[in-house]
């Protein structure tokens, strides 16, 4: 039972880090580093009515939704093992717990905040 | 690097080798991965709201601070992007016959969709 517990979170790790690979590394480019230099395209592309124009789109919204949900799982699920493997000293039932607890919520929030726009 | 290894060498296993820091390394990648994604739920919330209150987030994602995290954040998750399509040929493993597929022409598909997706998302972007 233990192992296919574990194998459910290892799919959804695996599929949030080929995701995560995928999307977040042009993210962060995009709307924090290039706008922060001052790169002009990219500061005009991140003005108010150009981004809800493109965020507003339900196909955009459906894409960001699963790619941060799949996203988080990835990301808690190695957490979760990197504070295992430093040996700090948390039992291991409330850490998995709460892991997948931050990355429900990261879940939900997003579900939230894409439906409000 | 075995998950029971690291667990008998105790925590300080990362500093020992070169290849476990680099394993090291990208366990560490998921801390900028989780933290962009709150930055992004922060971003798309504004979004949903009023064009000021977006456009004075905006403005606080190019403070000094915010460039450098921004810039360190590229790096870790380049690295995650890296690895992790890396790691795809040692997860599936594809026989032709008797003769296990190259991991090369494996990890490669990976390394053009990634490519395909950063010009995707740039010209949904810039256009």
């Amino acid at each position: 039972m233990k192992g296919s517990h574990e194998a459910f979170w290892w799919s959804l790790f695996s599929a949030g880090g080929i995701i995560a690979a995928m999307l977040i590394p042009v993210l962060v480019f995009a709307t924090v580093v290039a706008p922060g230099f001052g790169w002009g395209v990219f500061v005009d592309a991140m003005q108010y009515d150009r981004i809800a124009g493109l965020v507003g789109h339900q196909l955009v919204k459906a894409i960001l939704f699963v790619s941060i949900w799949l996203s988080f799982f990835h990301a808690f699920h190695r957490i979760r093992h990197l504070i295992l493997d430093l040996h700090v000293p948390v039992p291991g039932l409330p850490l998995a717990v709460l892991s997948y607890l931050l990355a429900t919520a990261g879940t939900v929030s997003a579900a939230i905040v894409l439906w409000r726009i | 690097m075995s998950k029971s290894s690291r667990q008998a060498l105790g925590a300080r296993w990362w500093l020992m080798r070169r290849s476990y820091f680099l394993v090291f390394l990208r366990e560490l990648t998921s801390i900028f991965i989780a933290s962009y994604l709150v930055i992004l739920l922060l971003l798309l919330a504004k979004v949903g709201g009023d064009a000021g209150s977006y456009e004075s987030f905006r403005e606080s994602l190019t403070f000094p601070g915010m460039l450098v995290f921004g810039v360190i954040t590229l790096a870790f998750t380049l690295f995650h992007s890296i690895t992790f399509i890396n790691l795809i040929p040692r997860g599936m493993a594809i026989w032709r016959g008797e003769e296990r597929v190259h991991p090369a022409l494996i990890a490669g598909p990976g390394y053009v969709g990634l490519v395909v997706v950063v010009a995707i998302v740039l010209v949904a972007i810039l256009r």
